[in-house]
């Protein structure tokens, strides 16, 4: 079962389409959702919280489908936003006072546990808080009420690599649960290194690619070699291309492909899923 | 404790920290500075109206109750709770200050019953013009919208008060003094009509709206 079903989502604003984007968010795992910023990810994630509604296609959310009326679904999501979206003037507990009352499965004692393992003082008020503390706040709140799906969109974006570090073993930690399921959406593609079991990749609003991290691990491969061995056929096997002028850097989308047609004359290099996103991004040809 | 419940608490909760302004505006403008003032009677729930919907009007905040397992139409219905009842209870208190300034100033504790009811009446009637436009320009227009309200009402209230001298008038509310049932149908018809369109366009704009 898949916690997500994204199906043919399309949206259109004025100076960016999401166009026709599917994927599923398999049940039980970590699906980290990458993309450069303005590729189409925090739509995504507006559209499965519905506060987007797409222009067409269908989300099915933990079984259920959603629309814009839908709202009893997220009784069992845990959000986190990359800005805080809480009322900046109340205190910590003021604003705990008016999220809890609204799920049923509010664990106060999960939530107190929480606030004193992130050392949150629940009288300051949210606007005299760090980036840090109101991350840290947002996952308290998430957490608290035992959601199968936990969302969360940026959560390590202006956040100390200290705490990034902390996160994601709690996220490590959530995750030991099999029916809980998490949804990461960065373009900080290190922490996905670490945790995601899958990867969706968007770029400039459409879908790149979907799959298990491993399997895209697998099949990209970075090439690296002199620029002798390229001609124009050559430089359409690639994702992107760096040239420089000793050489050239190129990614592929087929590593069995750039084996054959390279042979030994060529370094080869797994790549890292930032350099799968920067070469995609990039795409073309560059000249260093 | 309902959807709709737990929205008006957090309304609530908002807005005390206008508390201070509410009490400093009620005791100015009670009767301590002038009889029957009608800044007090009709500025006063608009002022709350105002604030209510104005709680949620940075976009932050529309995310937020984006989030929570709540439909979009108990959101906007919330809103119409929240400020209809505010909007009674203030005109109530602004009636129960005014008697009590009566009082200590002439020693005549008069409750205005025709003022209270009339600002609760226009009151409601303004909400319910008020919150579809509120969602129709969004929070990006809320600010324009506001100063909007505030020369509206403030022009209004001179419009008012000269309309509410004129012979015709005092004759138009004769009847309706001594027709209580008759003009409480025709009132209370009137404002369950306008809410009732009202909140149909607030909850059709609402829920197409990208937040």
């Amino acid at each position: 079962m898949n916690a997500v079903e994204i199906r043919n989502v399309s949206k259109s604003y004025k100076n960016y389409k999401l166009s026709n984007v599917s994927f599923q968010v398999p049940n039980g795992y970590i699906t980290g959702l990458i993309g450069p910023n303005g590729a189409g990810k925090s739509t995504i994630i507006k559209s499965i919280m519905g506060m987007v509604i797409p222009d067409q296609g269908d989300i099915s959310v933990l079984g259920q489908p959603i629309d814009s009326e839908r709202a009893d679904y997220k009784e069992q999501i845990g959000y986190i936003s990359d800005e805080n979206i809480y009322y900046d003037y109340l205190t910590l507990a003021e604003m705990k006072k008016i999220v809890a009352p609204f799920y049923s499965n509010w664990d106060e004692d999960l939530y107190l546990k929480y606030m004193d393992i992130f050392e949150l003082p629940a009288r300051k008020k949210i606007k005299e808080c760090s980036k840090g503390m109101k991350t840290k706040f947002s996952i308290a709140l998430a957490l608290s009420h035992h959601p199968k799906l936990l969302i969360m969109d940026e959560p390590t974006a202006g956040l100390d690599p200290v705490f990034r570090r902390e996160l994601l073993e709690l996220l490590a930690d959530y995750i030991l649960d099999e029916r809980n399921t998490i949804l990461f959406s960065t373009h900080l593609t290190t922490d996905l290194d670490r945790v995601a079991d899958y990867v969706t990749f968007v770029n400039r609003g459409q879908l790149v690619f979907s799959e298990a991290k491993d399997e895209v691990l697998d099949r990209y491969l970075i090439v690296k070699g002199g620029r002798e061995l390229l001609d124009g056929d050559i430089r359409k096997e690639f994702v992107g291309l760096r040239e420089t002028g000793v050489g050239f850097e190129g990614l592929s989308r087929d590593r069995d492909r750039v084996v054959s047609l390279f042979g030994n004359d060529v370094m080869y290099q797994t790549p890292t899923l930032e350099e799968i996103m920067y070469y995609t991004a990039k795409g073309g040809i560059k000249h260093v | 404790m309902s959807s709709i419940s737990l929205l008006m608490r957090k309304d609530l909760l908002l807005l005390k920290r206008y508390l201070w302004l509410i009490v400093i505006y009620t005791i100015i403008f009670s009767g301590f500075v002038q009889k029957d003032n009608l800044l007090l009677y009709n500025f006063l729930p608009m002022l709350l109206l105002i604030l209510v919907v104005n709680n949620d009007m940075q976009p932050s905040s529309q995310q937020f109750l984006g989030t929570l397992p709540v439909r979009r139409k108990i959101l906007v219905l919330s809103k119409y709770a929240s400020a209809g009842s505010l909007l009674i209870i203030a005109g109530i208190l602004g009636g129960l200050v005014n008697s009590l300034a009566r009082y200590y100033l002439d020693g005549n504790m008069y409750f205005h019953t025709l003022l209270v009811v009339g600002s609760i009446i226009s009151g409601l009637l303004f909400m319910a013009l008020y919150i579809p436009l509120f969602y129709w320009i969004g929070p990006k227009g809320g600010q324009f919208l506001n100063i909007v309200l505030i020369l509206f009402v403030m022009m209004g209230n001179g419009i008012v008060t000269g309309i509410l001298s004129t012979e015709q008038t005092i004759i138009i509310m004769d009847w309706f003094n001594n027709h209580p049932v008759e003009s409480g149908v025709i009132c209370g018809g009137a404002i369950i009509v306008a809410i009732l369109t009202s909140y149909v366009i607030s909850t059709a704009i609402f829920k197409k709206r990208d937040i």
